[in-house]
């Protein structure tokens, strides 16, 4: 913060203009929060306005496009493509190569959704609705195959054990005064 | 005496190069097993020990199922037959001719 | 009998004694030396081993069913907690067979992770794991249980990201805890229905108090917890991404030990699983479908140790059906056999990765057989064991299994998962060794081929005649709990064997082709399908993170920002106070009329006041 607040007051002193030195101001008071400097610019109307835009994030005017103004906040800030870093080459040199990107590049909103351990936007060899088609489609197959293999399930027919003597009625602690009928288990 | 020393270890540098090939194992001792070069392009260097303990496992592996295959085969094959109902004779089951009445 | 028991109690007292005072020893602010882990740890854990062969040999020989020591720990009016140990079957045979896993794990480790700069600190996770498993695997209450539960989780989010600087390995260390949590959530709705309705965590009670209750809600967070944790169907996708970890911790976590907490865990609650059909039919149809998703996974993928994942995975859903079969002895007797097999299989892949300077791609390989002889022939032995050959440790179970669902009454389309996930065990364990061990060498040509190391050497060895003889030794001194089926049709008795050969044959015809110049391209949408795991982490892992994100940024950062901050913040009071302002200075333009009327007005108010 002290390189940054530095750098700040040398630009102002070069410039030696008095909206230099309030930056610097303001960068000073901030104790806390976001200094009115970080803060993203005044949506750019005329194409000087763009251009001043571009420069400030470092990017050539053809490639900004700020977000649409619709009193969302965003201001002059650049609408960069929803690119992951996973997209990016794992083999340049990157500046800080864990998060694969250059210093002074400009930052996405939503960069910390893109980093590499949250949302991967890598192409994939088929279309996200395919994908989701098949999967989904292969999971509703088998709940559906085994609701079927419950209405039709698979066994060895085994009979219940058969005994003799009334099926051990007497040995099974029943009622000996009670005459039972015979239960026949066969029938020819 | 430096001097001469080091043209001894010239005289052993030389000779290891000569004498180096990819059968050769040294013996040095370091980090457990015997030490074994990396080989470029070539067969690997393998000990008699490694080979020997390679086919130990295998033949006791083999000497084991084929051991129980032979002693044990109703672990595989079922221990007692299924019984099949169809070959049952009437006669088994006390059911009488059917012309008896 | 009274000293049986203390024999019990105590030997356990001396295992943990034992694991503990490496971890004390490091508590000193003396660094150690590079051999502190071979000499403090592995050892400490050899000795848990030996120890812990007595109460095992004490259970057998006696004949016992369950010793339980109870202390108390906590009281409240109402509810009691205790420090309570069971010794039963499982825990006193689980307890040796995590051991001998694990000393023999430790001792590779040493080997492979020797560059490693804090090595000791791996050796601590490793061994603070164990105590963890231990504690999950004899504890007699859910509260005792979940801190065992919790440490395995913990110290696997330590273990996968090791190499903490990789961000691939980061990504596979917050899957392995995000998905462990989803898990948890199951187990806390379990545990605190039980507190709720049952009023106690000891298992024996809750076993006697859950008689006449319904049981399916908290039976299903079970469920849930066991899913989450042993890697079965929906979220299983942390299993293979952990092996991003060093192939040690897949060694020991995501083979033997920690995924199988979860199926431990429900053999454990089996008895309150019983009598309810709906959740072992869950059980069932869950474990077939993940056992044959798993199964095709594992078919198309190219990186070793992916493949041994994914078997893994496949194993736990076949362990998974067996608990739906209510048979939870012989998912039990799985987790044993396969904790050797398959910590072998990976010890095999982490020598075989480190003799090709850190190659973990298959078709990279080839013609190992010839040049690491030893570690090939386990290889292979590893594989067989896996696909159950007659009589090697994987058959005593795998088989059984098989019989069993052939024998039972159970959902038809489940069985028929089970056996096409076997059969698909033989291809994907052939492919590895085709690739692996046979043909011509693919590799680099300058590779440190090298296996001629006691660390390496021994352990996998230990494992290997474990491997063979395990499975005889644990089902033989097993005492089933349910009457076995003995007499069945052959073709239920051979099926396991049948379709392992059927898959075997699939697998060589295929793999004939693969060394014949034939322009066979495979179909690209099925083994798309197959080698992009079914799509399911890819949709899963992108829509829900990216929508949650998106809406919290929407609703955190823009709207309640631009609603509290500035609309009704700042831009409120300004727009309130306009109106207030303007009529004020309007009021105060120094016209007569309005002091005038200033003046009545406040006469008119003093006058109603005094009348």
């Amino acid at each position: 913060m002290a390189v940054v607040g530095f750098r700040r007051w040398a630009r102002a002193l070069s410039k030696g203009q008095g909206s230099g030195i309030s930056a610097l101001f303001s960068g000073a008071r901030a104790a806390s929060g976001t200094s009115k400097a970080d803060l993203p610019g005044a949506y750019p109307k005329t194409p000087e306005e763009r251009a001043a835009a571009a420069k400030k994030y470092n990017m050539r005017v053809e490639d900004y496009e700020p977000y649409p103004d619709k009193g969302e906040g965003y201001g002059d800030y650049p609408k960069l493509p929803d690119r992951s870093q996973h997209e990016r080459a794992p083999w340049y040199q990157w500046d800080p190569p864990d998060l694969r990107r250059n210093w002074g590049e400009p930052i996405h909103w939503d960069f910390d959704m893109y980093i590499r351990n949250r949302v991967d936007t890598s192409p994939t060899p088929l279309s996200w609705n395919s994908m989701c088609k098949q999967l989904f489609g292969f999971i509703g197959f088998m709940l559906f195959m085994f609701y079927l293999g419950e209405k039709f399930p698979c066994y060895q027919p085994v009979a219940p054990k058969q005994y003799p003597y009334n099926n051990l009625y007497l040995e099974k602690g029943g009622d000996p005064n009670k005459e039972l009928e015979e239960v026949k288990n066969y029938e020819i | 005496m430096s001097s001469f020393g080091r043209m001894l270890g010239v005289l052993r540098g030389g000779t290891r190069l000569i004498r180096r090939g990819p059968q050769r194992i040294m013996t040095r001792k370091a980090g457990g097993g015997p030490h074994i070069e990396p080989q470029y392009r070539q067969f690997p260097q393998l000990t008699r020990n490694q080979k020997f303990q390679s086919e130990l496992i295998s033949g006791a592996m083999w000497f084991w199922i084929l051991w129980h295959l032979w002693h044990d085969p109703d672990a595989v094959l079922g221990h007692f037959p299924w019984p099949d109902a169809s070959e049952w004779t009437d006669e088994e089951l006390g059911i009488p001719a059917d012309d008896e009445e | 009998m009274q000293s049986t028991s203390l024999m019990m109690s105590s030997s356990l007292l001396i295992i943990f004694a034992f694991l503990t005072t490496p971890l004390i020893s490091t508590m000193t602010t003396k660094p150690h030396s590079h051999n502190w882990s071979i000499i403090w740890v592995k050892n400490s854990v050899k000795m848990s081993f030996m120890i812990s062969l007595l109460p095992l040999i004490l259970f057998i020989n006696e004949g016992l069913e369950t010793i339980i020591t109870t202390w108390s720990w906590m009281n409240t009016s109402t509810f009691d907690i205790s420090i309570s140990f069971k010794f039963d079957l499982y825990s006193v045979i689980f307890t040796p067979v995590a051991l001998y896993v694990t000393w023999s794990i430790l001792e590779f480790a040493s080997w492979y992770m020797h560059s490693d700069p804090v090595m000791n600190r791996f050796f601590k996770y490793l061994l603070l794991f164990l105590i963890a498993m231990l504690i999950l695997v004899t504890s007699n209450n859910m509260f005792q249980l979940f801190i065992g539960w919790e440490g395995v989780g913990i110290m696997s989010f330590l273990l996968i990201g090791w190499w903490y600087g990789r961000a691939d390995a980061n990504v596979a260390a917050i899957q392995a805890v995000v998905y462990n949590r989803v898990g948890d959530i199951g187990l806390i709705l379990f545990m605190a229905w039980i507190a709720m309705n049952l009023n106690s965590w000891e298992m024996n009670q809750m076993f006697t108090l859950a008689e006449n209750k319904d049981l399916t809600l908290p039976l299903l967070g079970l469920i849930l917890a066991a899913t989450g944790k042993s890697a079965q169907f929906g979220l299983h996708p942390w299993l293979p991404s952990a092996m991003e970890g060093p192939t040690p911790v897949s060694a020991l976590l995501h083979s033997s030990t920690m995924v199988v907490a979860g199926i431990f865990l429900l053999i454990r609650m089996s008895p309150l699983m019983e009598n309810n059909p709906f959740i072992l039919t869950t059980c069932l149809c869950l474990g077939a479908l993940t056992t044959l998703f798993t199964a095709i996974c594992a078919l198309t993928q190219n990186d070793i140790k992916k493949i041994v994942a994914f078997s893994t995975s496949s194993q736990l859903g076949l362990m998974m059906v067996t608990i739906g079969l209510n048979q939870p002895q012989l998912a039990f007797l799985h987790i044993c056999t396969h904790a050797f097999f398959k910590a072998m299989l990976f010890l095999c892949s982490g020598s075989l990765i480190h003799s090709l300077n850190d190659e973990q791609d298959i078709r990279k390989m080839g013609g190992m057989h010839f040049l690491t002889p030893f570690t090939s022939s386990s290889l292979t032995l590893g594989s067989l064991a896996l696909t159950g050959t007659p009589f090697l440790a994987g058959f005593f179970s795998k088989d059984a299994i098989i019989e069993s669902m052939n024998t039972s009454y159970l959902n038809a389309w489940a069985l028929l998962l089970t056996l096409i996930a076997t059969s698909f065990t033989a291809i994907y364990s052939l492919r590895i060794v085709y690739f692996v061990t046979m043909g011509y060498p693919r590799f680099n040509p300058l590779s440190p081929i090298n296996e001629n190391s006691k660390p390496v050497i021994n352990p996998i060895k230990r494992l290997a005649w474990g491997s063979i003889i395990a499975g005889l030794i644990i089902t033989s001194n097993m005492t089933p709990m349910k009457n076995p089926v003995m007499t069945m049709p052959s073709y239920a008795k051979m099926a396991a064997l049948i379709v392992t050969v059927i898959g075997l044959i699939t697998a060589l015809e295929m793999a004939r082709n693969t060394s014949k110049q034939l322009n066979i391209y495979p179909k690209q949408t099925p083994h798309l399908c197959s080698s992009m795991l079914g799509f399911y982490p890819l949709i899963t892992h992108r829509l829900p993170t990216k929508l949650t994100l998106q809406l919290g940024q929407n609703i955190a950062s823009q709207t309640i920002d631009m609603t509290w901050l500035e609309k009704i913040g700042p831009k409120a009071t300004s727009t309130m106070n306009l109106p207030l302002i303007t009529t004020t200075s309007n009021a105060q333009k120094g016209m007569i009329k309005a002091y005038l009327m200033l003046f009545i007005l406040t006469f008119t108010l003093a006058m109603a006041l005094l009348i």
